[in-house]
């Protein structure tokens, strides 16, 4: 198996022409050709960047995770916005009715990327417990009951993708990355997102990964590796760590919770890989190539199999500029180089 | 008849969004914000008038959080990270304590703040009330950053309390409370108390241990269920007829499930929480259950 293989984790920025109008046009054939022309020269922004993974182009085709999914479910509807923070807003679906898909949410989006790139690719879904976590539930009689229908959705998605992805793989592997910010965000419901998720991809051929960021406590998750049927964890790091170098634990608090991750990983049978993020996504400065391969090798030192480590961003880069997000992922990429030498 | 009251951040119009939206970005003097924010909350003021709620605090359109306009006009206090308010999407700027906390700033005046819109605090019309959270939430929802008694810090939080009560003249005060009290005794409030009618929003139902000490009464205690004892600590009783967390509209017909001595009713959680368009159809649900309970 490859070592260190570099990764996007979804999201980048699209170009101005296309988050303009893209709420005015969606579903209209100039939508069509505006995602698509983004989401070439997002592919080339990747390529060019040097990323063995070219994940989904950047995510052209959706405007935001929760919303994009929920638009097309029957059952959901829209009121209003709800405040995030300061003044920061989100629209966030009522459940009002049994949830049923309306269309499917990935699939012209997969098909074009396939057909666009030679590269292994990666198709982010939005998984059913952050969904139900960012939605009001005004029908179904608990939070589990939520969360199971839309496990049931995505898998219906899931087929669908791996239906379309049949045709035009060309011999790639099918590659899904569950995204699940909300995973951890209640402790006492870590049943709910385990059955969810597994729920999700019933029956899926391929591999599968879970994206998680932000999440205040992660030993939650990595306790229920075990349980849940996912090859992978494409994680955040960075946004927890210190800007300065150093290999010691001191200098690399982010990424000390590996050493529980790794502890966990190997009293299994088949290990799973672990992403990690080695740039942190909410901040302008650009890690410095030195700084990435510090965080790269102290990884190294825990996990050792570097077949097992993948490298990515913390989350998707869609709020940085694309200038920035550019040269984040080709330092990335550098310091991935620099430590393969010296492996 | 029951009383109903509407209590805590309100979500904010369409056009006060935008408007934020545009000041942020410099494209709006702060001076013209405050002039749209004073508008828009005498439009809530109408709108609870014509909705029949009797009580009803300022809708704190310029709080970015519940507690941030407060922390930013103490000395002692820093904005920490966002945090995640309960088991919301919504998140708050933890604060944190670097000693005893004292108002220095006028809250009553127009004043720019860092990191939220300009002060005053309030801007009351005849009836509307104060809004606090509880010291007690106020410090579970902070770290201390100092070696500080949290009694000591509680009652300190309690004078300043007093201070900005005294600023409006002596306004009438809902305090907020976002967690249950377990063991926590609250008799520190006694002095707030005495200054000011006090309607108290509390999580869970208040029990003796918690309550024991308080020599004066509040106006209403609002809870999760009856309890009759309450009425010895409190004149009236509160029940949470409408939820914040939900945007299902309750019917208009309220449960005689309380007793005789409930006498008022409110919703679950400050209305933020809610799209603006929802939050407007449940006060109107809610005035309607106070006239026909």
């Amino acid at each position: 198996m490859k070592e260190l293989i570099t990764q996007e984790i979804g999201s980048f920025r699209k170009p101005e022409y296309l988050a303009r109008d893209f709420h005015k046009i969606e579903g209209t054939p100039r939508f069509k050709e505006l995602a698509e022309k983004a989401t070439r020269e997002t592919l080339e922004v990747f390529e060019r960047s040097g990323l063995d993974n070219v994940g989904i182009g950047g995510e052209m085709f959706r405007w935001e995770m929760y919303e994009h999914p929920a638009e097309r479910i029957k059952g959901i509807i829209f009121y209003g916005m709800v405040r995030s923070f300061d003044n920061r807003y989100y629209r966030k679906g009522s459940a009002i009715d049994r949830l049923e898909r309306r269309e499917p949410f990935h699939v012209d989006e997969v098909n074009f990327v396939a057909r666009s790139t030679d590269r292994p690719l990666k198709v982010p879904i939005t998984g059913p417990y952050t969904m139900m976590e960012w939605s009001f539930n005004d029908y179904y009689e608990s939070r589990e009951d939520l969360a199971m229908e839309f496990a049931r959705i995505i898998n219906e998605e899931l087929k669908d993708i791996q239906r379309t992805w049949d045709k035009v793989s060309g011999g790639r592997k099918l590659e899904i990355q569950i995204d699940e910010p909300a995973t951890t965000t209640h402790p006492d419901e870590m049943d709910i997102v385990v059955e969810s998720i597994n729920r999700s991809v019933e029956g899926i051929d391929g591999e599968i990964s879970m994206h998680v960021c932000y999440s205040r406590d992660y030993r939650l998750l990595y306790d229920r590796i075990p349980d849940l049927k996912i090859d992978g964890y494409n994680l955040e790091y960075s946004n927890r760590d210190l800007l300065e170098r150093g290999l010691s634990d001191e200098k690399r608090p982010g990424f000390n919770d590996l050493k529980y991750f790794t502890e966990i990983n190997e009293s299994l049978q088949r290990r799973k890989f672990i992403g990690i993020g080695v740039t942190d996504v909410h901040i302008d400065y650009v890690e410095p190539v030195e700084l990435i391969e510090d965080r790269i090798n102290y990884a190294l030192k825990i996990i050792k199999d570097p077949e097992i480590v993948r490298i990515n961003p913390d989350c998707g880069l869609r709020t940085r500029s694309r200038e920035i997000g550019e040269q984040k992922l080709r330092n990335m990429v550098a310091a991935r180089n620099n430590v393969l030498k010296n492996l | 008849m029951l009383k109903t009251l509407v209590y805590g951040l309100y979500p904010r119009s369409e056009k006060l969004r935008r408007s934020y939206n545009r000041w942020e970005r410099g494209m709006i003097k702060t001076e013209d914000l405050s002039e749209i924010i004073r508008e828009e909350k005498y439009a809530f003021y109408e709108m609870m008038e014509r909705s029949g709620i009797e009580i009803y605090t300022d809708p704190l359109f310029n709080w970015y959080d519940i507690l941030r306009p407060i922390v930013l006009s103490m000395e002692n206090v820093k904005l920490g990270p966002l945090t995640r308010y309960l088991e919301t999407n919504t998140f708050y700027r933890m604060p944190e304590f670097y000693g005893i906390p004292r108002i220095f700033k006028d809250l009553t005046k127009f004043e720019q703040l860092e990191e939220n819109p300009p002060l005053p605090a309030y801007q009351l019309d005849r009836k509307s009330l104060l809004f606090l959270p509880s010291p007690y939430s106020l410090v579970r929802m902070s770290r201390l950053e100092a070696d500080l008694r949290e009694d000591v810090l509680l009652r300190s939080l309690v004078d300043e309390y007093i201070k900005i009560v005294k600023a409006f003249s002596g306004r009438k005060l809902v305090l907020f409370d976002v967690f249950d009290y377990g063991k926590h005794n609250i008799s520190y409030l006694d002095p707030l108390l005495q200054s000011t009618g006090v309607i108290l929003i509390a999580r869970g139902i208040p029990k003796e241990q918690n309550l024991k000490g308080l020599k004066h009464k509040f106006e209403a205690l609002v809870a999760d269920g009856v309890d009759r004892d309450l009425l010895n600590y409190s004149d009236s009783l509160g029940i949470k007829a409408v939820s914040a967390h939900k945007t299902k509209i309750e019917g208009a017909s309220i449960e005689k499930k309380m007793d005789d001595s409930v006498d008022l009713i409110t919703h679950d959680d400050y209305m933020d929480f809610l799209p603006r368009e929802i939050a407007d159809i449940k006060v109107e649900v809610l005035g309607k259950m106070g006239d026909t309970a």
